[in-house]
């Protein structure tokens, strides 16, 4: 069991390395960031500008801590992705002759999913040290709120990756893998499809709210798209919010036991 | 060495194709379809000299990037352990074929320059200002040329990809470099846009350079060529260990 | 015999051409445009680009006339053992030419070295004689037309020194327009437009006695083109770098400062005139034992 994590491992490193770099960059570039408006360029130019009477400079700040918090699970979740496994293997047939070794179905499974949970794991610390330390600079509030924002992100990516393991499992060939790696358009497409109507409501309330010639104050702008923002998705986001943790254990488990059938059906 | 020189030409003559065209056409719908759209409606963009030189100078420099990324293509064509051993046992040697590549390089590089000089001498007139950016494709002919030295022995030690993942650490450290400057370094000189677009225009016509600028820059060229010498010196000595990581 | 007038005619047919494509143009604007200061007009670019490459134009419709071919067109770059060479073309007149800022310093009254310092000049020296080497492409226009073909043609037919006092007088008078408008040593000066011709032509047998003896040695043309873009771009930039500040740009009278290191500068052409007739001699010397 041991053995196959490491392997896992080993071939995931080439994939794992640069995305890992990118996200402590991307923490590190958001410290800079917030020390730039404490002692920095964007305090001299943004946040002590006399000619800024609307306070533009400190709602910037808060839309690019906002930006920057969520950009790590963004840049971070894809650990998660088993897709250079199944592509290292190919060449090695290891899939057509995985029923010579004396593993089990599960124990290939739980290996392949040790390395998401470790991924989402990561990625979850990583969020929770960007959030705490640039709360902590601008003074705003880091809570449960910003964290289940986060695990709607990674519900995202599991329900297109339970997707993309039920077709993983039966790759052969290169062929065969770029279907499966282009399988989450399965769920995209529909889940696009849902939104637009929504989308669509969303951007001609927010023409009807801000006409083109009226002078509005900056501060008056962002609070009123982000009241019709509520209104419009975050009754959805607030519904499911409890359930969160719940929804990606389901995904996980769903993930598991699709791939867990693909794989003891190639056994057969 | 000649031989070896016409080799690359014919091998790569798909790429430099692409790197030509990718020039042309974007130097041509960014430097002289606007200017000539504006034209068509009457009005005359020569009294806005500063979007020119803006204009000139990004394409300028997007010319040498579209060189970078095609680069590494060059030198994987030739990724292949029978030629290797074949070239390292004939008259000319690895070394002829390490410094093929080199010249292929600085060749490829001065088409880019050539390109840049050309177009300004063809777009100035429609666009009715002297944007002087030749001096811009020179310096960056240079800079082309220190980013090479460090790229080419990755990619020959280490194969094609090897050298484009250090390409990507490169950009990345300078996007770096030049955004941690941007939060904190000294902006005072884009205080005044005017003044800035008025600095850039008398660099560009060699007016009121200060001396030590004149002289990191001068620097910088010479440092360039050295750096671009010992880096062929150093691929001659990797390119047979470079061999066994080669995949046929 | 029919060899030597098989050569006339073509370089008659070069000459003509390398005119003929320099003049047309030139004439032409220098009429509609008027004074030289009206020549920075960006509409004149597109021109300059076409004169600044009317000797590279006329040798290959020359070649493609006369049915040459390109077989001596001393386009090989001949690095292999002609490094040195290389390396005086970028630095020989950079280094000649420094007693022209001293000359201007003297003609003023002031110290020989008084605008030296070391960022200035070193600065200057650097990016200048750096940026020349790569903008060396520009001035390959004019070099494949006179060294890389007419020098070699009078070479065989009227030896060393009358190539280079023909060679000379027809590359300084195929500056004539510019000179005529007031390029070389403005409008200013006894004796205009005539004897700033003379002095175009006594500079042009100098620099051109040292470009043919760079390209007799290294057989290439690419040299004498890095040279000529160091003598356009980076020599006098060098020179007058060590010129004091109180002289200000526009009142070093050109012409005068010109004539007074002219006879400096024909020393260049007598002593690589000397050297090219001994590397003559020594070439001719085994053949004929």
């Amino acid at each position: 069991m041991k053995g196959l994590i490491y392997r896992d491992f080993c071939l995931v490193k080439k994939n794992w390395i640069p995305v890992f770099c990118i996200s402590v960059g991307a923490v590190i570039w958001n410290i800079l960031v917030q020390l730039s408006f404490e002692y920095g360029n964007f305090k001299k130019y943004l946040l002590d500008d006399p000619n800024d009477t609307s306070g533009a400079g400190e709602v910037s700040r808060v839309m690019i801590y906002y930006i920057g918090l969520y950009m790590i699970p963004y840049l971070a979740l894809i650990l998660m992705d088993t897709l250079s496994v199944v592509r290292a293997d190919l060449p090695v047939k290891w899939a057509t002759n995985r029923k010579i070794f004396p593993v089990t179905a599960l124990q290939w499974t739980v290996s392949i999913y040790s390395i998401k949970v470790i991924g989402l794991l990561i990625a979850i610390i990583l969020f929770l040290i960007n959030g705490s330390i640039m709360a902590h600079m601008t003074g705003n509030i880091f809570g449960i709120y910003e964290f289940n924002n986060m695990l709607l992100f990674a519900c995202f990516y599991l329900a297109f990756d339970w997707v993309q393991m039920a077709f993983m499992v039966r790759v052969r060939t290169e062929k065969e893998m770029n279907s499966a790696a282009a399988s989450p358009l399965l769920v995209l497409i529909p889940m696009f499809a849902l939104a637009y109507p929504k989308c669509k409501s969303y951007a001609f309330k927010l023409e009807t709210l801000f006409p083109e010639d009226a002078e509005i104050e900056v501060q008056e702008r962002i609070s009123q798209t982000k009241g019709l923002l509520q209104s419009e998705f975050g009754v959805y986001r607030d519904a499911v919010a409890p359930y969160l943790w719940l929804i990606v254990l389901a995904l996980f488990a769903l993930g598991f036991y699709l791939t867990y059938l693909g794989i003891k059906r190639r056994e057969k | 060495m000649k031989g070896l020189l016409y080799k690359e030409l014919v091998q790569n003559k798909i790429m430099l194709v692409a790197v030509g065209l990718c020039c042309i056409f974007s130097s041509f719908f960014m430097g002289i379809l606007p200017f000539m759209a504006v034209m068509a409606e009457g009005d005359d963009l020569s009294n806005d000299a500063s979007f020119t030189v803006i204009m000139m100078i990004f394409i300028t420099v997007l010319d040498y990037f579209f060189l970078l990324c095609f680069q590494g293509n060059f030198f994987q064509t030739d990724e292949r352990k029978k030629w290797a051993y074949f070239i390292a046992s004939s008259p000319e040697t690895s070394v002829g074929q390490v410094r093929s590549k080199y010249f292929l390089v600085i060749i490829c590089d001065m088409g880019v320059l050539i390109w840049s000089y050309f177009f300004e001498n063809i777009a100035n007139p429609i666009q009715g200002t002297i944007t002087g950016t030749t001096v811009i494709s020179g310096l960056l002919f240079f800079v082309h040329l220190f980013l090479s030295a460090f790229d080419i022995p990755f990619m020959i030690r280490f194969g094609a990809k090897g050298g484009n993942m250090v390409h990507t650490v490169m950009f990345v450290l300078m996007i770096a470099v030049g955004g941690i400057y941007l939060l904190f370094g000294d902006l005072s000189f884009f205080d005044s846009i005017d003044d800035f677009y008025d600095k850039i225009l008398n660099f560009l016509h060699g007016e009121n350079i200060s001396d030590w600028l004149y002289f990191w820059l001068g620097l910088f060229i010479w440092i360039s060529m050295g750096c671009y010498w010992l880096s062929y010196r150093l691929s001659c000595k990797f390119y047979l260990k470079g061999v066994e990581h080669y995949a046929k | 015999m029919q060899n030597k007038k098989q050569e006339w005619q073509r370089v008659g047919i070069f000459f003509l051409l390398s005119y003929a494509i320099a003049y047309i143009p030139e004439i032409t604007l220098g009429w509609k445009m008027g004074d030289y200061e009206n020549w920075t007009d960006p509409d004149m670019l597109g021109w300059f680009l076409f004169v600044t490459f009317s000797p590279a134009i006329a040798v290959v419709l020359t070649r493609y006339i006369t049915k040459e071919g390109w077989k001596d067109s001393l386009l090989h770059i001949n690095l292999k053992g002609n490094l040195k060479y290389y390396m005086l073309s970028v630095f020989f007149l950079i280094a000649f030419e420094l007693p022209r800022g001293i000359t201007a310093n003297l003609m003023a009254g002031e110290p020989p070295f008084a605008g030296f310092t070391v960022p200035k000049f070193f600065g200057i020296l650097l990016m200048t004689a750096g940026m020349s080497i790569p903008l060396a492409f520009i001035n390959f226009g004019e070099e494949l037309g006179w060294r890389g073909y007419l020098y070699p043609k009078l070479e065989k037919l009227i030896g060393v020194p009358g190539t280079v006092i023909i060679g000379g007088i027809v590359w300084g008078l195929w500056h004539a327009p510019l000179t005529v408008k007031g390029h070389n040593f403005g409008t200013d000066y006894p004796g205009f437009p005539y004897l700033g011709l003379v002095l175009m032509s006594l500079f042009c047998i100098s620099t051109g006695t040292f470009l043919m003896w760079l390209t007799k040695k290294t057989n290439s043309v690419y040299p004498a083109s890095i040279a000529h873009s160091i003598n356009n771009n980076s020599a006098g930039a060098v020179a007058y770098s060590l010129a004091s500040e109180k002289i200000e740009e526009d009142t070093i009278d050109l012409f005068q400062h010109s004539a007074i290191t002219m006879g400096y500068m024909l020393i260049l052409a007598v002593v690589f005139t000397i050297l090219i007739l001994k590397d003559s001699k020594k070439q001719k010397t085994p053949a004929e034992s």
